[in-house]
């Protein structure tokens, strides 16, 4: 342990810590985001279905890099500027929202209908009955789905080394480019990667045995 | 629609084009060759073989694709291999991609009944022959919606390739973006980089719906 290498895990973790603020931002985004936007294609609102759905169909079939490097270097000419940490946290939450959007209506047209038939017997609208019925039950159908596509998100934080921004990724690559220790230094990267992808994971299970509802889904 | 900047722009980003497709392709054929090849072998009883295959799928599937690319880019070099970016990149994004294809082929050898293999061998079959012959045909109608879709991922992953260097769509777009930036006022940002989306979108989304559809058929 020279003092020298501890100088490095240093800088490598002051990028872990960007790129976990980066991706907190951007998951949040994304899911809520892709929330509202799963209620809407799921109760097939028209006109702003449709739009939805282009919307999502054009971010997933195009690469997040791309959409990275337009928000930094072509928007500016439309008159919009964003430093590299705006860039970073909007594209991961837009493009994001786009996977999370068909994970929700995937999640919410899961629930029983009978559920909601019960609802509306009971008197309640059809807007509270898929705030109260179809959100609480489809949103937790949705928790293994989103959690993968939240660690997608959190692993392609690395891509905003595109823009300039320091998160674990360019640190990691600028000491590499310095030192050469290749395998250290990925190393140490590659592993914070795998930890933090397996906290939310695990914290992901956690949620999904607190908020389950009992007996719900084990009878058919 | 005729503007004297489009020509050459046009031309060159062809030959990013040319490029990205080119290292698309090989990383798609070398990824599948290892998925298939890690996946059946994940079918092995063996247990330093089964734990092998759990480490390179957990390794690889849980690290950023950038992390890969840049590691075999800098570390190729260090064991005495010089290669250009170009095949560093396709290594890199192979190994990726190949743990990623490896965990889809051992989901779907999983689905196949294991009354299939004993079937099998109890007809004679060897143990390779019953993996190959009776399980695989089996196994690829689960296996192809999610591949075809992950196929998507690895074309959208070539863009990465720009990052160390490599003049493909992206890169070529950049680099002309820069160059109407130094001799003109306007550099066509917008326009450019919007057209690189295009061509993933052209590519992607029918492979997308192709995904979809066999999905689909296959539920039914």
């Amino acid at each position: 342990m020279t003092p020298n290498f501890l100088n490095e895990l240093l800088v490598l973790l002051d990028g872990l810590g960007r790129t976990l603020l980066i991706s907190a931002i951007g998951i949040a985004l994304g899911i809520s985001l892709g929330m509202v936007m799963g209620a809407v294609r799921h109760a097939r609102i028209p006109v702003l279905s449709q739009l939805i759905a282009c919307y999502a169909n054009v971010f997933r079939c195009t690469p997040l890099l791309v959409q990275v490097v337009m928000l930094y270097f072509a928007l500016p000419d439309l008159g919009i500027k964003l430093t590299p940490f705006e860039t970073s946290w909007l594209a991961l939450g837009l493009w994001g929202a786009a996977y999370h959007t068909e994970i929700f209506r995937a999640g919410f047209g899961s629930v029983n209908p009978n559920e909601v038939f019960a609802a509306r017997a009971l008197g309640m609208s059809a807007s509270r009955a898929f705030l109260d019925i179809t959100v609480p039950l489809g949103s937790r159908a949705s928790i293994p789905a989103a959690t993968t596509m939240a660690i997608t998100q959190f692993r392609s934080s690395s891509f905003m080394i595109a823009v300039g921004y320091q998160e674990l990724t360019y640190v990691a690559n600028r000491m590499v480019a310095d030192t050469f220790k290749v395998f250290e230094i990925f190393g140490i990267a590659a592993l914070a990667y795998l930890v933090v992808s397996n906290i939310i994971a695990i914290a992901s299970r956690w949620l999904e045995r607190t908020v389950a509802v009992p007996g719900l889904g084990v009878a058919k | 629609m005729n503007q004297p900047w489009i020509g050459p722009v046009a031309s060159h980003m062809l030959s990013g084009l040319y490029v990205t497709l080119w290292v698309s392709l090989l990383t798609t054929v070398v990824a599948t060759v290892i998925g298939v090849f890690v996946g059946a072998l994940s079918a092995s009883t063996t247990p330093w073989v089964k734990v092998l295959v759990r480490l390179y799928i957990d390794i690889f599937r849980g690290v950023p694709s950038l992390i890969t690319l840049l590691f075999v880019f800098f570390a190729l070099p260090q064991i005495g291999i010089s290669t250009g970016p170009i095949t560093a990149s396709v290594v890199g994004l192979a190994l990726w991609g190949g743990a990623n294809i490896a965990e889809t082929a051992r989901g779907a050898l999983k689905s196949i009944s294991s009354r299939q293999t004993e079937a099998a061998r109890a007809l004679g079959m060897s143990k390779v022959d019953a993996l190959v012959f009776a399980v695989m045909p089996q196994a690829i109608r689960r296996f192809l919606p999610p591949y075809i879709g992950q196929l998507t991922v690895l074309i959208q992953a070539s863009a990465l390739t720009s990052v160390v260097g490599v003049t493909d769509l992206l890169g070529s777009a950049r680099q002309m973006i820069e160059r109407l930036a130094y001799v003109s006022s306007d550099a066509h940002a917008v326009e450019i980089y919007c057209g690189v989306l295009l061509v993933f979108f052209v590519i992607c989304y029918p492979l997308t719906l192709l995904s979809d559809y066999l999905e689909r058929r296959l539920r039914s």
